[in-house]
């Protein structure tokens, strides 16, 4: 199945690019999903370990099984603050 | 009420809102852009945000809020885009029967706001450079 995944903040800059479409196996995990997402954007590496992944507006763990249709993001950290 | 928006954020009517003849206390934060980060000087600051997940993070954490405390109204508005020196960012206004429960309902949801919404900031530093703030680098 082909995904587009959503992309903000630095993630964006990074790709340069606003969305990534990736070509997955069905029954793809948003593990693999990171690993795909790592070999087809190199650029992404550094950040995407400190990212989470949203599926359908909500985060989503890396076992979470992933459907087409979907909507997927990378959520970079957010800014936290004191 | 929960809003993203452009637009200066008009805390007097956020404020205005929330009151309530139920309410002994009003509670407002209000989040500005800072002018010095560690002794590096800002020259204005953007926002990003991923609206539709941002605006359901939001709504949670005013359910959340509202489970925890007696709140009667609460407001949280966020902006977007570009900011300059001293503007509100962000401004979460809490009304509730006492004031120690006002104080930490609106606590509470602005920290939750810093952790759950996904809603970025970038430095744009007044040499030139910019940079968005992502934690952990």
């Amino acid at each position: 199945m082909r995904l587009k995944i959503q992309l903000f903040a630095a993630a964006r800059e990074l790709a340069g690019e606003p969305w990534v479409e990736l070509d997955l196996p069905l029954n793809c995990s948003v593990r693999e999903l990171r690993e795909r997402l790592a070999e087809q954007q190199p650029a992404l590496r550094r950040l995407l370990d400190r990212c989470s992944v949203a599926v359908d507006e909500e985060f989503a763990d890396d076992k979470l099984m992933l459907k087409a249709d979907q909507r997927v993001a990378l959520i970079p950290p957010v800014s936290g603050g004191q | 009420m929960i809003r993203l928006q452009t637009e200066a954020i008009d805390f007097a009517a956020l404020t205005e809102s929330v009151r309530s003849p139920q309410a002994g206390a009003v509670v407002l934060f209000l989040g500005t852009v800072r002018e010095l980060t560690e002794g590096r000087r800002t020259a204005h600051l953007k926002y990003e945000a991923y609206p539709a997940m941002a605006e359901k993070k939001l709504a949670e954490i005013e359910r959340e809020t509202r489970e925890r405390w007696p709140v009667i109204e609460m407001g949280i508005v966020h902006r977007t885009g570009r900011l300059e020196l001293g503007e509100v960012s962000v401004a979460v206004a809490v009304s509730c029967p006492h004031r120690a429960e006002a104080f930490e309902a609106c606590r509470h949801a602005m920290d939750q706001v810093k952790i759950l919404a996904p809603i970025w900031k970038q430095e744009n530093w007044a040499d030139g450079t910019a940079e968005w703030v992502h934690p952990g680098s």
